[in-house]
């Protein structure tokens, strides 16, 4: 069965971040799933890792409004860190505002940008991105 | 081939010309056939200079033209008008002249034209003018004639009004004067494109200066007027003010956005929680251990207490846009946040923050005293509950004066027009 190895969620909201690691253990997205609360938890960690590609994330779940550094700053520091992996960024965030899906895309980190719920389906799409069938590692 | 007398008299009806001459010894008289034409008299009827005097509107005159003729031997030349035999009104023109023999005037001769076509032509093209005169005169639109150099030639009431100055002064000056920079260079773009001939006309939205230096919307529309040969004159501009069209758009635009953001706002905070629910419900449907199913579905009940607060604060922020600002007075900003400082102190105390409150003293704000006591607790208290982690306590925030005026306070604004606020960090 595909399955990535570690993935990172970082959203302030501790309930949608609860369900969303749920439904990852349940479909077996990840090995690991990481959750930081705000866009400068998840740098403080990423950044003594950030040449180790084997513990680095190959995939970031990133909200855009949060408390601290907030998804947008987050990602202007994190285009920054050069990682030793390529780490595929998605955007899960409740915003329907053209402006948020434009900005967010013009980051070439940035592989997608979902519209909260996420759903199965969403997960199973960046699942069959990050490794497509005959995907070998 | 004819003899003279012959010739003039075959000539002189083509060109419609009476000829005259008086014999003042005889008494004789003759007449071509045009003047009997001209009077509408019988070809026969006497034509004598007396008989026909009283055809003219104005004898007295005629009659002196034609002694003053007689006794200086000069000619004379009018523009007469006349009512015929059968009582039409004719324009004509009489030259008149004399011929002396040993010093005595014998004969006056002379012509006479119909001019009552060239005269109604001239009486419409004078009216046509003094219409359009009157018309770009007290044009409700500024009108402008402007010369190649940007010398403003003629300006109507609406021009001066618009822009504060009075006729002499605008003379004075050109419309780059008082045009505003950023306008210019597109101003200046398209005469050439006229005097080029590349266009006909343009019109542009630009800013003026007024006399007392406030900036004036206006629609322009220009013109080239061109000589008979094709070289550029002079432009015709009109001038129309639409500084309240520009203001009134202004308004909407910033409502429109202030609505599509509240809707953005509205949309991701109900989409949270409901998103929240429907994965959480999604979930406890298929959920096989009792135990985490039961949490789930807290856990749903605690989504839909979210929405409701949500909803419960979207609803406080629409009544603060309906009425909020309804009830506005003059408050001391430094008192008002002094007086948040002392409530929100413990807090601040805990956390090892400082506030350094940098605002002048006297400094006031029109505002509702309810909402501004609100806003600055929510802006100190979330500066202190999302305080840079890595950033010393000390510095958690400080109340900076941004710049030296403000569109809120009330204080007198500054000659530079620096627009600024009062600026928070944290």
């Amino acid at each position: 069965m595909r399955q990535l190895d570690v993935a990172c969620i970082i959203d302030d909201d501790e309930l949608f971040t609860y369900v969303l690691a749920k439904q990852m253990e349940v479909i077996g997205f990840c090995k690991t799933t990481l959750v930081f609360q705000n866009g400068q938890d998840a740098l403080t960690y990423l950044r003594p890792i950030v040449e180790s590609a084997g513990e680095l994330p190959s995939v970031i779940l990133l909200d855009l409004n949060m408390p601290v550094l907030d998804g947008w700053q987050f990602l202007d520091e994190f285009v920054r860190l050069r990682p030793g992996r390529k780490i595929a960024v998605y955007i899960v965030s409740s915003s329907i505002d053209a402006a948020d899906h434009e900005k967010a895309l013009a980051y070439k980190e940035v592989a997608n940008f979902y519209i909260k719920p996420v759903t199965e389906g969403n997960l199973l799409e960046i699942l069959n991105e990050m490794m497509p069938a005959g995907f070998k590692e | 081939m004819q003899t003279r007398f012959e010739l003039y008299e075959l000539v002189a009806p083509l060109a419609g010309l009476g000829i005259w001459e008086h014999d003042l010894g005889t008494g004789e008289t003759y007449v071509n056939s045009i003047i009997p034409q001209i009077f509408d008299i019988a070809a026969g009827d006497d034509a004598s200079p007396a008989d026909l005097f009283s055809f003219y509107l104005d004898p007295d005159h005629v009659r002196r033209l034609y002694h003053e003729v007689i006794a200086t031997g000069q000619q004379r030349e009018a523009e007469l008008e006349i009512a015929t035999k059968k009582g039409n009104r004719k324009w004509i023109r009489l030259r008149m002249h004399a011929s002396f023999i040993d010093g005595q005037t014998r004969n006056v001769f002379g012509t006479i034209e119909n001019i009552t076509a060239q005269v109604d032509f001239m009486r419409l093209v004078q009216e046509r003018e003094q219409q359009l005169s009157q018309a770009f005169r007290y044009a409700p639109i500024g009108m402008a004639l402007v010369s190649l150099n940007g010398t403003w030639i003629k300006v109507n009431y609406s021009v001066c009004q618009l822009l504060g100055y009075s006729e002499e002064e605008l003379l004075c000056i050109t419309f780059q004067d008082i045009t505003h920079p950023e306008d210019l260079n597109s101003d200046l773009q398209h005469l050439q494109q006229l005097v080029g001939g590349g266009i006909e006309t343009y019109s542009m939205e630009k800013r003026y200066f007024h006399k007392n230096g406030h900036i004036v919307w206006a629609l322009l529309n220009v013109s080239l007027v061109r000589s008979d040969t094709g070289d550029p004159l002079y432009f015709v501009s009109q001038i129309k003010d639409i500084t309240e069209l520009k203001r009134s758009t202004e308004i909407i635009r910033a409502q429109n956005s202030r609505l599509l953001n509240f809707a953005h706002i509205v949309s991701h905070n109900l989409r949270s929680h409901t998103g929240n629910i429907k994965m959480l419900t999604d979930m406890a449907v298929v959920e096989t251990d009792k135990a985490e199913q039961l949490k789930q579905i807290r856990m749903v009940g605690a989504a839909a207490g979210n929405l409701l607060e949500t909803l419960s604060e979207l609803n406080d922020v629409v009544s603060i846009h309906d009425n909020g600002l309804e009830h506005r007075e003059s408050l001391d900003l430094g008192n008002e946040i002094r007086r948040v400082l002392a409530i929100l102190s413990p807090s601040i105390q805990e956390s090892g923050a400082s506030v350094d409150l940098v605002i002048p003293e006297g400094t006031a704000v029109r505002f509702n005293p309810a909402y501004l006591e609100s806003v600055f607790i929510n802006l100190i208290s979330n500066s202190i509950k999302y305080r840079h982690p890595d950033r010393p306590p000390g510095s958690a925030s400080i109340w900076r004066c941004m710049a030296t005026s403000c569109s809120a306070c009330t204080r007198p604004s500054t000659a530079t027009r620096t627009r600024g606020g009062w600026g928070y960090s944290s």
